[in-house]
């Protein structure tokens, strides 16, 4: 482990851009309405008391970050026709990545989604991602207002990132400091110690910053799934079926979602074309389409249902933990306010009342 | 102002408890206060105690119409709150058959217009949890930890209530109107014409063409495709949407495609071009805040400016682009004069 | 390479009624015009809808004409007056989204237009030709 003090996040940007030629960098950005990590290279500007105040605020970006190891859209082949043969490549490899200003319960959506992509048969374009891409972390003072990790069990102190940033108060000007977590973030800062920071950046022992201790206690996985199974008929699903609009936005935006589905692009007249995938939403009625017609979802009641068992239930029985870090992405975007907490505060009785 | 919120939320409870006392209707579509501070949301009530939660405030944006053609409400006898937004779209649905306006009781309410949250939230520098509003003739007072201060309803209430000529159903379309006591409303007849409310449409016409597709790029290629403007839509009302079909070659959901992404929302805009209502619930949903309004705010626009005025859901069908004829003007003779 | 014509691509919709046939007369007729163009048949003007237009847009089409009876002369009364509606709003929206909306025309060509049919498709090429090619309504994973 080894821990350094830069005079502010400045320092960090600066060296960061020095190495953009080899590294792709995501930092956190808000521009009209849409919040979340974009290149350092495209900014035509840097707006470094914005991208602090995003890095230290008490909840993760609107758009999780999972788009930069899954992305919306990804081709796996491209084909076409060459002298009479069918002449497939796949992409190429990727340029590392280092992303700037996590949270805590980004990085626990990344082990969820781990489990299942990382799993045999491995997903290698996500694989590759994942290998390739160092995470800056920062961690959380207080658990945000509409946030719910503690109840999720996400450690929202100590993110499991390869580096920690930490500042006393979120201003630019504040002294920055780093803390490393894995052998990458080790060489990381060494790195930085080394070129373009001499004498700005110094190893420290400690590191002033303190946080509020978590204040609840974190949901057991296997009650919700126990309690989960007694409510497969209960009146709530079509409930909420009656006020769901059956868009996408929740599964969109939701951290640990990842269905998704695979198309090939090609037209008529032209011997090329590509296999692609895009993300898919267990919410729309063609998800669960089969050849020949058949739904086995056909009401929405039965779409929304699935998305919350999924979440609570499938996964805790193959996976062990929840599919929801309490990040409260899926409140936050939602057309008409259904939530985690609508659930959860309904099948919790007294217990979780908010 | 606290007083009329008050009332029409009495009122609604009132009425709604009585209907499904008295068996009348089997469900009352209404809002109730969200899990978040000063949200509404859509709320179903099935019984008489249920009732007690319907609740009415500024923050009633979501449209309940499109919810009639869901299949949970069908052979339901369906009471129904609605503002006069709403009130159109469901005119427009009846004509086009795609409601049984016997199976329904229409509660008209005297709207006094929404107010965007964020726009509140904007327009407060506060965070809204730490807000508490107290309605006031002159304007909303809202107090927080910074202090108190008042707010005219203007700096607050959503463009298209502003723009709004039909806030309160017609007395024809409903079966009741539920009007509620006090103050009459909260922008006192004062209408703001489109063109000061939606200026961004201006503003995009006086850029070069290079420029306003640089415009529209950015922010069409922020869409995620979830369907939440289509969805929401109170006269997006096709039984099955062509972008529901099942892969035909023209239409994918490839996120980076530029030419995708116009098609979708061109589309989308010029299907309900002659039939928007201007709710704004397009432009609220979009979890992008994509101003698609704009598209159809300038449809609007352009039909009036070329075709005279109409107001769908006020005036007489056929819609204008559901008739055609010769008295109309003829851009494309005489070799597209230029 | 730099002296080389561009050649664009254009797809017209031509109602059945007349402007196919006036295609159809510039042919016999022996009216020579570009072979840039691709003519899908239409049974009127009016059916060509939004979706058909950027479609072709999509695929590859550097222009898009549609071609339709002389307003008053639909074969179905009042046909072309929606096409006119139709088109017209649409050009202006292509223009407000920056669109380029002069690669889109609606001309009127009747079944004994041939000269016309002629002069309007070479029209068009000259000025799409000076326009160049275009991938703002392209998707661009087709070649063009």
């Amino acid at each position: 482990m080894m821990m350094v003090k830069l005079p502010g996040y400045e320092m960090l940007i600066h060296y960061l851009q020095q190495g953009l030629g080899e590294k792709q960098v995501f930092v956190p950005v808000s521009e009209e309405g849409k919040e979340g990590h974009v290149p350092l290279g495209s900014l035509n500007k840097v707006d470094l008391a914005q991208m602090t105040a995003l890095t230290f605020q008490e909840k993760p970006l609107r758009n999780s970050i999972k788009s930069l190891f899954f992305p919306d859209t990804e081709t796996y082949l491209t084909y076409r026709k060459e002298e009479g043969r069918m002449v497939m490549e796949t992409p190429g490899e990727m340029m590392s990545q280092i992303l700037v200003g996590a949270k805590a319960c980004d990085l626990e959506s990344l082990n969820l989604i781990d489990r299942v992509f990382l799993a045999d048969p491995v997903d290698t374009l996500y694989a590759e991602k994942r290998a390739k891409t160092l995470i800056l972390a920062a961690p959380c003072r207080q658990q945000g207002t509409y946030c719910r990790c503690e109840s999720f069990g996400v450690d929202r102190i100590n993110p499991a990132a390869d580096v920690t940033m930490y500042q006393e108060t979120a201003d630019a000007a504040e002294p920055l400091y780093l803390k490393s977590l894995t052998p990458a973030g080790e060489t990381f800062l060494e790195e930085m110690m080394k070129c373009g920071t001499e004498g700005e950046a110094v190893a420290v022992t400690e590191i002033p910053w303190q946080a509020v201790p978590p204040g609840e206690k974190p949901l057991s996985p296997q009650e919700v799934k126990d309690q989960m199974d007694t409510l497969f008929e209960h009146p709530l699903w079509e409930e909420l079926a009656m006020r769901c609009l059956g868009c996408a936005t929740c599964t969109y935006y939701c951290p640990t979602c990842h269905c998704y589905d695979i198309r090939d692009f090609s037209r008529q007249g032209q011997e090329a074309g590509e296999r692609y995938r895009t993300w898919d939403s267990c919410m729309f009625t063609s998800f669960t389409n089969m050849a020949g017609g058949h739904n086995p979802r056909p009401h929405r009641k039965d779409r929304i249902q699935n998305r919350f068992f999924h979440k609570l239930n499938y996964f805790v029985k193959k996976q062990g933990p929840l599919a929801c870090v309490g990040c409260g992405r899926c409140g936050d975007a939602c057309p008409v306010g259904i939530s985690m907490d609508t659930v959860l505060n309904r099948i919790g009785g007294d217990r979780h009342d908010a | 102002m606290q007083s009329i919120m008050a009332s029409i939320t009495q009122s609604i409870q009132q009425t709604a408890a009585a209907l499904l006392a008295a068996g009348e209707v089997d469900l009352v579509l209404g809002y109730t206060r969200g899990e978040r501070p000063h949200q509404s949301v859509p709320f179903v009530a099935t019984t008489p105690a249920a009732a007690a939660q319907l609740h009415w405030d500024p923050f009633c944006e979501k449209a309940l119409a499109p919810y009639l053609m869901e299949e949970s409400y069908q052979n339901k006898r369906v009471a129904v709150v609605m503002k006069g937004c709403d009130a159109r779209a469901l005119r427009l649905m009846i004509s086009e058959s795609r409601v049984d306006r016997e199976k329904l009781v229409v509660l008209g309410v005297q709207c006094q217009g929404m107010i965007p949250r964020e726009k509140l939230e904007a327009a407060a520098g506060e965070p809204l949890h730490q807000l508490t509003l107290t309605w006031q003739s002159e304007g909303v007072e809202l107090t927080g930890r910074k202090g108190s201060q008042t707010l005219s309803y203007e700096a607050v209430l959503s463009p298209f209530c502003l723009t709004c000529q039909h806030a309160t159903p017609a007395v024809t379309e409903v079966d009741q109107i539920i009007a509620g006591s006090g103050e009459k409303a909260l922008v006192k007849g004062k209408n703001i014409p489109p063109k000061e409310a939606f200026s961004d449409i201006e503003t995009i016409e006086k850029m070069g063409a290079e420029e306003r597709h640089a415009f529209w790029m950015q922010q069409l290629n922020r869409c995620i495709r979830c369907y939440s403007c289509r969805n929401a839509c109170p006269v997006c009302t096709c039984r099955s949407c062509i972008f529901d079909r099942e892969n035909p070659d023209y239409l994918d959901a490839a996120k980076n495609q530029p030419a995708q992404h116009q098609f979708y929302h061109v589309i989308r805009a010029f299907h309900v071009a002659d039939r928007c209502v201007g709710c704004g619930e397009c432009a609220r949903v979009c979890p992008e805040g994509i101003p698609l309004h704009l598209l159809n705010q300038k449809l609007i626009q352009d039909l009036t400016q070329h075709y005279g005025a109409f107001t769908p859901g006020v005036d007489e069908v056929p819609n204008p682009l559901s008739c055609a004829g010769a008295h109309e003007v003829d851009p494309f003779g005489k070799e597209a004069k230029k | 390479m730099m002296n080389e014509i561009y050649e664009p691509k254009i797809v017209a919709f031509c109602c059945n009624w007349c402007s196919y046939a006036g295609a159809d007369l510039a042919g016999t007729g022996r009216l020579k015009y570009p072979e840039n163009i691709r003519i899908i048949r239409v049974p009127c003007s009016s059916r060509v809808e939004v979706a058909m237009i950027l479609r072709a847009f999509q695929n590859g089409a550097d222009g898009v004409l549609i071609a339709g009876c002389h307003p008053g002369d639909c074969h179905y009364d009042t046909g072309n007056y929606h096409t006119r509606k139709r088109i017209h709003l649409l050009t202006s929206l292509m223009d407000f989204m920056g669109l380029s909306p002069e690669r889109l025309w609606l001309r009127w060509i009747s079944g004994n237009e041939a000269d016309k049919f002629q002069a309007t498709v070479t029209a068009f090429t000259q000025e799409l030709r000076a326009m160049g090619a275009s991938d703002k309504v392209r998707d661009l994973r087709c070649s063009r």
